[in-house]
């Protein structure tokens, strides 16, 4: 009896070892280890999203790929800035207290450096939505002489050279090339695991048990839903359009928008609609970083519009707000912000030792 | 205990029969592959000569002189070429598989493309396209010829350069007195894709021992007209927009095949 299974026992081992070297004879390489599927958990309520997994599909070692490059400073020109540089987890993956992005060399660019979570439903990238799909979102910031300054070229080879990053890229890919599809599918991989869906408010709209607004809340939620709601849309708070919202017009910066990307004059001065999600941890604000204070975006919308042509008529005559109405809504504002996302030990820095 | 298991009848038995499954396992696979029919295909190619008004082309050294009387040189000359299909002297359309090529004047080697899986029969044109069809341009990243490190993908403004001319002229007016003109933009009124067909005559029978080949010329030149293009006007082109257009306009007339 004990003999038998043993047997059996064996048989199924030698089973298992045929079919892996069947397998592997097939794919033509690897070592065996495979990427291990990951499940993307999206929140309850939300849309399908937009980007495509089909071609790069999530695995644990494709997103730590990504996370090591994302906090690898060496992705620079002079190995100063990280992506993570710029895009600070405790604020929301914006940039904490500088109005402009800054790069390599004391170089600056001229808009604030954009919130990075819940980028797999967007289809469009970029305070003027020119860049098309989330996979190359990262050549910008990485080319861009403002920012990273790195040539892709050289970048490729120097990661080529370091063994820590081809044995990475085979855990991730099965082979130790590095490429630059690879590179950004990887980073892809990394962000999409970024995602705020998870806040007071959504605990609130889930009905939870003991989860609920304060009078002021609600009310700040209702002023919400009559002046804002139209444009930052539930539940991503935003509706990914671009619309000018007569922020007076800076010549210091020059920026006329989306109508660089369309060449179209009906686009000028208009910017993505950002998302109001931890918007209280992503200051400063506008396009420009110009609003340090929610309270001055506020003001702004209050009394501060200045309408052009191309001024959305939902705030070309501004969006009256009493004294009352600011502190309800920024205490509404306030449940929007998402600790399970600032909090989130999976996302955080990772330590480089070249 | 456990060596008695290996020396055993039974196991031996099993091992015997498990090495059978896998060696008929696997080797099925490998007959499935080929099985595809290669009889009825042929491969096809492509050598490809730049000129300037019918001459070699000569980067860096040649004086040119364009439509508008503006002397230049060329420092660098490349496109992509896509989207291949050969139409049959029944006038079929034979689309090929999709296929993405960078040709650079500075590197001989991409001068001589291979096209696979190309039918027996009698082909009267060959088509393509100057430029990456904006499936590829709109979704995400690709590699190969069309990954980014090639230097011809905007970043601001997601989008292939479809074709790249490059280099100096008097008459521009800046310092390093340079020019250039990148191509690009696959949406809407700038949309800068092109379709080419060119006459050939071409039998594919795949029992030949050569690969066919077709031997096309690009003349540079044909990049100024018949939309006169100067310097003056316009040295640096980076962007979609009607320069481009015009650009492209022109150059979709520098293919004609040599044979």
């Amino acid at each position: 009896m004990r003999h038998k299974a043993l047997y059996i026992a064996a048989t199924f081992g030698i089973l298992l070892m045929l079919a892996h070297a069947c397998k592997k004879e097939n794919k033509g390489g690897g070592d065996g280890t495979r990427p291990e599927p990951v499940a993307l958990q999206l929140p309850p309520g939300f849309p399908a999203p937009v980007y495509s997994f089909a071609n790069n599909p999530l695995t644990k070692q494709g997103i730590a790929l990504g996370r090591f490059m994302f906090y690898d400073y060496r992705l620079s020109r002079d190995s100063t800035v990280s992506c993570g540089f710029c895009h600070q987890k405790f604020a929301a993956f914006g940039h904490f207290d500088h109005a402009l992005s800054h790069g390599v060399g004391g170089q600056q660019g001229t808009r604030s450096v954009p919130v990075i979570f819940n980028m797999i439903w967007q289809k469009e990238f970029m305070w003027d939505g020119g860049v098309n799909n989330l996979e190359i979102q990262p050549l910008t910031p990485l080319t861009d002489h403002n920012e990273m300054a790195m040539d892709l070229k050289e970048l490729l080879k120097k990661m080529q050279g370091d063994p820590q990053y081809r044995q990475k890229f085979k855990d991730a890919f099965g082979t130790e090339e590095v490429t630059s599809e690879r590179m950004f599918k990887a980073i892809t991989q990394f962000v999409a695991t970024m995602i705020s869906g998870n806040s007071r408010y959504d605990s609130i709209m889930r009905k939870e048990p003991g989860a609920a607004f304060s009078l002021d809340e609600q009310a700040g939620y209702q002023i919400f839903q009559q002046k804002c709601a139209a444009c930052h849309k539930e539940p991503l708070f935003t509706d990914l359009s671009y619309r000018s919202n007569g922020l007076p017009y800076l010549p210091a910066l020059n920026d006329v928008g989306r109508m660089k990307i369309t060449n179209s004059t009906g686009d000028y001065l208009k910017f993505k609609v950002p998302s109001l999600r931890n918007i209280l941890k992503s200051s400063p604000y506008m396009h420009d970083g110009r609003y340090f204070d929610i309270f001055q975006v506020f003001d702004f919308y209050d009394h501060g519009v200045k309408a052009t042509s191309t001024t959305d008529p939902l705030v070309k005559n501004g969006i009256p707000l009493s004294a009352q109405e600011k502190r309800q809504l920024y205490l509404f504002l306030n449940t929007l912000t998402d600790y399970t996302l600032i909090n989130n030990d999976a996302l955080s820095e990772v330590l480089i030792n070249p | 205990m456990v060596l008695r298991i290996y020396t055993s009848f039974t196991f031996r038995c099993i091992l015997l029969c498990l090495s059978i499954l896998w060696l008929s396992s696997c080797s099925k696979k490998d007959k499935s592959s080929t099985e595809d029919p290669p009889v009825l295909y042929s491969r096809l190619t492509l050598n490809f000569s730049h000129v300037m008004n019918g001459s070699p082309l000569v980067r860096s050294s040649s004086t040119y002189i364009n439509p508008s009387g503006e002397s230049f040189v060329i420092s660098r000359f490349r496109y992509y070429l896509s989207n291949f299909s050969l139409v049959n002297d029944a006038g079929k359309t034979v689309i090929l598989p999709p296929a993405y090529f960078l040709i650079d004047d500075a590197t001989d080697s991409t001068k001589r493309i291979s096209l696979d899986s190309i039918p027996q029969g009698n082909y009267t044109a060959l088509r393509f396209m100057i430029g990456v069809d904006s499936a590829r341009n709109n979704s995400g990243v690709q590699s190969g010829a069309l990954a980014p490190e090639n230097g011809m993908f905007w970043t601001w403004n997601s989008g292939y350069i479809m074709a790249q001319m490059e280099g100096y002229a008097d008459a521009v007016a800046s310092p390093t007195h340079q020019f250039q003109f990148h191509v690009g933009g696959f949406k809407g009124p700038y949309n800068v894709l092109k379709i080419v067909s060119l006459p050939v005559k071409l039998g594919i029978n795949p029992t030949m021992s050569v690969v066919p080949q077709l031997n096309i010329v690009a003349d540079a030149a044909k990049w100024f007209t018949p939309d006169t293009v100067s310097f003056k006007q316009a040295a640096v082109i980076m962007a979609e927009g009607t320069n481009a257009l015009r650009i492209a306009n022109n150059y979709q007339q520098m293919f004609s095949i040599k044979n």
